[in-house]
């Protein structure tokens, strides 16, 4: 029922500087469809290189990436910005909120930009930010520009959620909060979540977990019963 | 304080130096954008600032080397009796004199290749040609009478090529050889004069009133023995600048001295003069007696011969008289005779009868005697045949018969002696007869004698007859010839009324003749009382047409020069202003930690200082560089198409290009400190942390929910955008405007000249051509043909003068024209109001001004002016109307207003005239016709006034072209450094909507829409700015005779906002290469 290679990285490399830095080893890996998947590593271990190609905000020198049934390597870069713009949603560490517009704002120009949109103002009320729809980012505490960032998201509807270090610039509460939020969203409207991190005390609340290192995949590993973000700690 | 800052950087200097160099370094590699920008717009203001006022200052001095060169006059006198050697003499001992030229200057009419035009020929001595040397381009110098160099033709004058002829023809009955020794002139050279460097109009006095060929011969050309003109050089004036104060005060003070001069000479060549005239009037005076006196004589003796005559013909028709009556006495006498004739005629008629009668009875006595005769015979032969018988008888009887015979017997013898008795009785009557027969034949001699006599006088009467004819036919030859005697008398009877009246003619003639004679002498006498002292006219530089032109487009572009740069001044600061913002803030962190190792805040600044500074005057020295060549370059192209001059000199002065890098680098540095000074007075853990973002805000049209409702969230952002970085805001706006600005100004200019031909000439003025009427009116009549001929569609009369007009302390010098005719008047000339476009009525009480004047002298509709005529009369009107007016300055009055106020008489010899002339030859020739009239004095086309303001609009499409390019420039460098900004200040905002799907053409149009909407805003200030900068530029370019256009038209403010728009859309795309390469990697970073 579910695709069990919804994402598929086979032997995916990608080189800097004319291939003398090797960002991605021949990574492969694949996720089903509906999992919270956490990619984990160290800082520099190619974690974000993994989340660029995944997020298609670059494409890969060699191997296959797949989404679903299309085949996303050697997309040219309107294919890219196509895929970006109608099958991703993006959670920022940073949140990255337009300044100039309002939460629901926010949320709204994302929503624009696809062709099935969810609701924007309930999107945010999903997430918790019913009464803050009219403020301003600058107004908003860090979890609630977070949460924002993820209304933002999934307003779009996307295929899938790409959270780069979503509780990286959050306190220890509103952290756990988010990624509760994220497992939540991943339960409720069934969508996969990928959540990159260095922070591995997050495996725990994951379907999956795919351990980074030095470019490659080291393991990964599946949880057959995910610890709810609540419970976890680090 | 400062004392403290101070030594704190001067603590630090030593080993902050190289630090701080290589962190000057890096910043500017690292923001090498931004640099260029505060770069670029510094050299852009300091170019145009110190290019524009360099300008006026090189121009002037270029000409002023040329005129050095080439020896230009200082000063030039023409008077109206030439110049004699006395008067050259006295010239050259005016002190401050250094060289005398006299020459000859005259202008004819001539033909070149057929066409007739009007040339100035000067005559020049070419090998000592002390002032006024020319640049010779082609050939030769004239060696002979008959050569002439040409003045190049530059558009005002026909080109004449070398080899080329032109013949002088002179006047229309002028003796060109009195003046000329040739009148065929070859081309030899072809020259330029500094004196006719403008391509403005020379007017002269003959033919078309225009200068159609400029050309110098050698002075043999000429036989005048008198110079016509002189040109002057002043002491020392060579060494100063021809357009500055000193040299107006040396030439003012040498102009005095010759006016002096022209003084003495004038009075002494006018008693000279005077001598001259009188003792040649009173040869005249004398000629004319003697001429008189002998008409007179002639005419007297003319009389004398007809009175002669009279007498003659008297003496004649006396004797004919005589000669009548002794015809008539003759003729009696004939009559008489001729009567006496008849008498006698009758008489021997009468006679004749008497005789036939006597015949006749003579002739019945005759034959009464010859039958009583006969009978006689008869009777006395019967008697004697009876007697005989009786004898016989008797006898017989005798024999036979004696008794009875007895008895017959008896009776015979009774018979017997019967017959006896009878004979007897007949020999009785024989006698008797016989004795009748003598008387009878008496009286036959009788008749005879009678007879004779009559004969003869017959033959006398037939004599006398005969000579009665003779004396008939004398009397006929006689009267014939009296009659002839009598026609001949009658024929001089006529010839003598026709010599009486050819006489009296004569003397009428004579007299009139006389009269005028008379009068001609009179008014020589008078004219000699009257004759003005030869006029002196002693003129500078400033009374050529190039110099005068040449010193108010340079002062044109000085004012010019004030106001254009301060736009750029004004954008290069928030240039400044924004871009260190920016870039403070960028370093905001750096700031504060070196706050926190205790730099101070003077040290922490110098770097923005020196950074600013540094770029600001490698900015100065590029614009200066370009500037300084650049701009007075392109003027002084632009202006090459009216004049012909030298290569530009360019010169550095120094004080120009100081204070323009001053100025610069002092806004830049001053933006920089306002920049600073905020930042700079927080406390460094503020500034260790990362700066909250700029936070949204609602802004005022949010409340307009309708709006606001119907904007996409692209437009929020760009709206909020707007008025969130208010720097930007300003310096955008403001940059764009001046765009814009400049460009309404330069095509404003277009329109504004362009209406002045337009308006005037095409709407205002419906004549046509203007007419001067002499005071001859010989041909009058001519003229009156010509204008009601079909090559006129109307015409009025109007009276002008020049006089003076004056209101609140302010004067101009206005043309007063006063209509004959006010009715048709506004038919030809148009009156109205520039505002609104409603035409003026022109009625009885008018006094209508024209409007520049009018805001001159501060006068508008009710107020009271004071108006002196050419009379110097003064009078006051109360002014009923102000009417749209473009060239010269106009005081329109009724003839009653005039009439009223003034005692001077007008004298409707102006004309304003609708021809149908077509094209410019077909004006030419009908100015050629007009002006050979007597009773013409002057010709003017307007199309030929508007020429020369069509000469201004091709120069101001070259300023037009150099606006546009500023303005390019302007708007490149605004909108660069804000687009820099923005995408530096908005990279990780732009990154993320990359991420979040925007195509390439979405995040341009994210950036974009605001540099649109500035543009936008820019734009639409800048059109109004330009209202106000292009009405600056006219009222400072515009002299007090000439109005400029008002308006700007609709196409202008669209053409130089579209441009200005293109320019935006240009920088947009050059830019879009930029915002493409944003990385998205930027999304992940950490916040500023």
């Amino acid at each position: 029922m579910k695709n069990p290679e919804f994402v598929h990285f086979e032997n995916v490399c990608k080189y800097y500087n004319d291939r003398t830095i090797i960002a991605a080893d021949h990574v492969s890996f694949d996720i089903a469809e509906g999992e919270f998947v956490v990619i984990v590593g160290p800082s520099g271990a190619g974690k974000t290189t993994i989340l660029n190609m995944l997020g298609g905000m670059d494409g890969c020198d060699e191997g296959i990436i797949r989404l679903g049934d299309r085949q996303i390597s050697g997309f040219n870069k309107r294919q890219l910005t196509e895929y970006r713009r109608l099958d991703v949603g993006f959670v920022f560490q940073f949140y990255n909120l337009v300044q100039n517009l309002t939460a629901l704002e926010n949320v709204e120009i994302a929503a624009e930009l696809c062709k099935n949109p969810l609701d924007a103002a309930e999107t945010l009320r999903k997430v918790g930010l019913s009464d803050r729809m009219n403020n301003f980012p600058a107004q908003l505490s860090g979890g609630e520009q977070q949460r924002v960032s993820i209304a933002r998201a999934l307003a779009k509807n996307p295929q899938i959620l790409l959270c780069d270090e979503p509780t990286g610039a959050l306190d220890y509460n509103t952290g756990k909060a988010i990624l509760k939020l994220l497992w939540d969203t991943c339960r409720s409207s069934e969508k996969t979540v990928i959540v990159i991190t260095h922070n591995s005390a997050l495996c725990k609340m994951a379907d999956r977990v795919i351990h980074i290192k030095n470019g490659g995949v080291q393991s990964v590993e599946i949880n057959e019963d995910p610890t709810p973000a609540e419970d976890i700690e680090w | 304080m400062k004392i403290r800052l101070r030594q704190k950087i001067s603590n630090g200097e030593v080993t902050m130096k190289k630090t701080y160099a290589k962190s000057i370094v890096r910043s500017i590699k690292g923001t090498f954008s931004r640099f260029v920008a505060i770069f670029a717009i510094t050299a852009l203001g300091v170019g145009f600032l110190a290019g524009l006022l360099s300008t006026t200052p090189d121009m002037r001095r270029t000409i002023d080397n040329y005129y050095d060169e080439y020896d230009m006059m200082d000063i030039f006198v023409k008077s109206t009796y030439g110049f004699n050697d006395d008067d050259i003499e006295a010239v050259k001992a005016v002190d401050g004199i250094n060289t005398v030229m006299p020459h000859y200057n005259v202008d004819t009419l001539v033909t070149v290749s057929d066409d007739a035009l009007v040339a100035r020929i000067y005559g020049l001595d070419f090998d000592n040609l002390d002032i006024g040397k020319m640049k010779l381009v082609e050939g030769r110098y004239p060696e002979n009478a008959n050569e002439i160099v040409a003045e190049q033709g530059n558009g005002m004058f026909s080109h004449l090529k070398l080899g080329e002829k032109i013949t002088i023809i002179g006047d229309t009955g002028e003796d060109i050889s009195e003046t000329y020794t040739e009148t065929e002139l070859t081309v030899v050279g072809i020259v330029i004069n500094p004196l006719y460097m403008s391509i403005e109009r020379e007017n002269s006095t003959k033919g078309n009133g225009r200068v159609g060929v400029m050309v110098y011969a050698s002075e043999e050309l000429y036989k005048l023995d008198v110079y016509t003109d002189l040109f002057i050089t002043a002491k020392g004036a060579k060494e100063l600048d021809t357009y500055s104060k000193k040299y107006d005060e040396l030439v003012e003070r040498v102009t005095a001295s010759l006016e002096n001069v022209a003084e003495v000479r004038s009075s002494a060549r006018i008693d000279e003069i005077r001598t001259d005239a009188e003792s040649e009037l009173e040869d005249a005076e004398r000629e004319y007696n003697e001429k008189r006196a002998d008409a007179e004589r002639e005419l007297d003796e003319a009389n004398q011969k007809l009175i002669d005559a009279e007498r003659e013909l008297e003496d004649g028709e006396k004797e004919l008289e005589k000669a009548q009556e002794e015809i008539e006495r003759r003729q009696n006498e004939i009559e008489d005779g001729r009567k006496a004739i008849a008498d006698g005629k009758a008489e021997i008629d009468r006679n004749r009868q008497t005789i036939a009668d006597g015949q006749a009875e003579i002739d019945a006595g005759r034959s009464q005697l010859d039958s009583a005769l006969s009978q006689l015979n008869m009777t006395q032969e019967q008697l004697n045949e009876q007697k005989k018988q009786i004898e016989d008888q008797i006898a017989e009887i005798n024999a036979g018969y004696t008794q009875q015979l007895e008895t017959i017997k008896i009776q015979l013898e009774a018979a017997l002696a019967q017959i006896n008795d009878s004979l007897a009785q007949i020999d009785t009557s024989r006698a008797e007869l016989d004795r009748q027969y003598e008387v009878l034949r008496t009286s036959e001699a009788e008749l005879e004698a009678a007879r004779r006599q009559l004969t003869a006088a017959e033959a006398e009467i037939a004599e006398n007859e005969s000579a009665l004819l003779d004396g008939e036919r004398q009397l006929e030859d006689a009267q014939k010839e009296i009659d002839e005697a009598k026609q001949k008398l009658i024929d001089g009877r006529n010839e003598l009324a026709d010599g009486r009246d050819e006489y009296n003619k004569s003397r009428a003639e004579a007299d009139e003749e006389f009269a005028k004679a008379e009068k001609e002498l009179a008014d020589a006498r008078e004219e000699i009382k009257k004759l003005k002292a030869p006029e002196w006219y002693v003129l500078d530089r400033n009374s050529t047409v190039g110099y005068v032109s040449f010193d108010s487009n340079a002062d044109k572009i000085a004012a010019i020069a004030k106001i254009f740069p301060l736009f750029f001044f004004l954008v290069a600061a928030l240039v400044a202003l924004t871009t260190m913002t920016r870039m403070i803030e960028e370093e905001r962190t750096q700031i504060g930690i070196l706050k926190a190792l205790g730099y101070s805040r003077g040290a922490i600044m110098s770097k923005y200082i020196i950074y600013a500074g540094l770029s600001g005057l490698l900015g100065s020295g590029v614009g200066l560089a370009i500037g300084l060549y650049l701009f007075p370059m392109i003027i002084w192209n632009a202006y090459k198409i009216m004049y012909t001059f030298p290569p530009l000199q360019i010169s550095f002065i120094p004080e120009i290009a100081l204070m323009s890098a001053a100025v610069a680098i002092a806004c830049t540095l001053a933006a920089t400190l306002w920049a600073g000074a905020h930042i700079l007075s927080e406390k460094p853990a503020t500034l260790l942390l990362p700066r909250a973002p700029k936070a949204g805000k609602r802004v005022l049209l949010e409340r307009v929910t309708p709006i606001w409702k119907h904007l996409s969230f692209n437009q929020k952002v760009t709206v909020r955008n707007l008025f969130r970085y208010k720097k930007r805001f300003f310096m955008t706006v403001i940059g764009i405007a001046g765009c814009t600005a400049l460009l309404v100004t330069g095509f404003g200019l277009r329109d504004s000249i362009g209406d002045i031909v337009n308006k005037q000439y095409n709407e205002l003025m419906q004549y046509n051509l203007s007419i001067v009427k002499s005071d001859s009116s010989d041909d009058i009549t001519t003229l009156d043909e010509y204008l009601n001929s079909d090559k006129v569609s109307g015409f009025t009369a109007v009276h002008s003068e020049y006089g003076e007009i004056r209101a609140n302390g302010e004067s101009v010098n206005v043309y007063l024209t006063i209509p004959e005719n006010p009715d048709n008047f506004t038919d030809f000339m148009l009156l109205r109001n520039r505002k609104g476009k409603k035409a003026l009525e022109f009625n009885e009480s008018s006094v209508i001004l024209s409007e520049k004047m009018a805001s001159i002298i501060k006068a508008s509709v009710g107020d009271s002016v004071e108006l002196e005529n050419a009379n110097g009369e003064t009078a006051i009107f109360t002014v009923t109307g102000i009417t749209e007016n473009y060239v010269m300055s106009y005081v329109y009055l009724s003839q009653d207003m005039y009439t009223s106020k003034y005692d001077s008489e007008l004298d409707f010899n102006n004309l304003y005239v609708k021809s149908n002339a077509d094209g410019a030859a077909g004006e030419d020739a009908e100015a050629t016709y007009l002006l050979s009239l007597d009773s013409v004095s002057s010709v003017s086309f307007t199309t030929s006034m508007s020429e020369s303001f069509d000469n201004m609009l091709g120069k101001i499409d070259y300023i037009v072209i150099v606006l546009i390019i500023c303005a390019g420039l302007l708007v490149f460098v605004v909108l660069y450094n804000l687009t820099n900004i923005n995408i530096a200040e908005r990279e990780k905002e732009l990154a993320t909507i990359k991420v979040l799907g925007f195509y390439d053409g979405e995040v341009a149009a994210y950036v974009y829409r605001e540099t649109a909407a500035l543009s936008a805003i820019g734009t639409a200030v800048g059109l109004v700015l330009g209202i106000f900068l292009h009405r600056f530029v006219i009222l400072t370019a515009e002299v007090d005779s000439v109005m400029f256009g008002r308006a700007i038209y609709a196409q202008s403010y669209i053409i130089s906002a579209v441009i200005t728009l293109i320019f935006s859309a240009l920088v947009c795309l050059f830019m879009a290469k930029k915002l493409r390469d944003i990385d998205m990697v930027e999304s992940m970073k950490a916040g500023e």
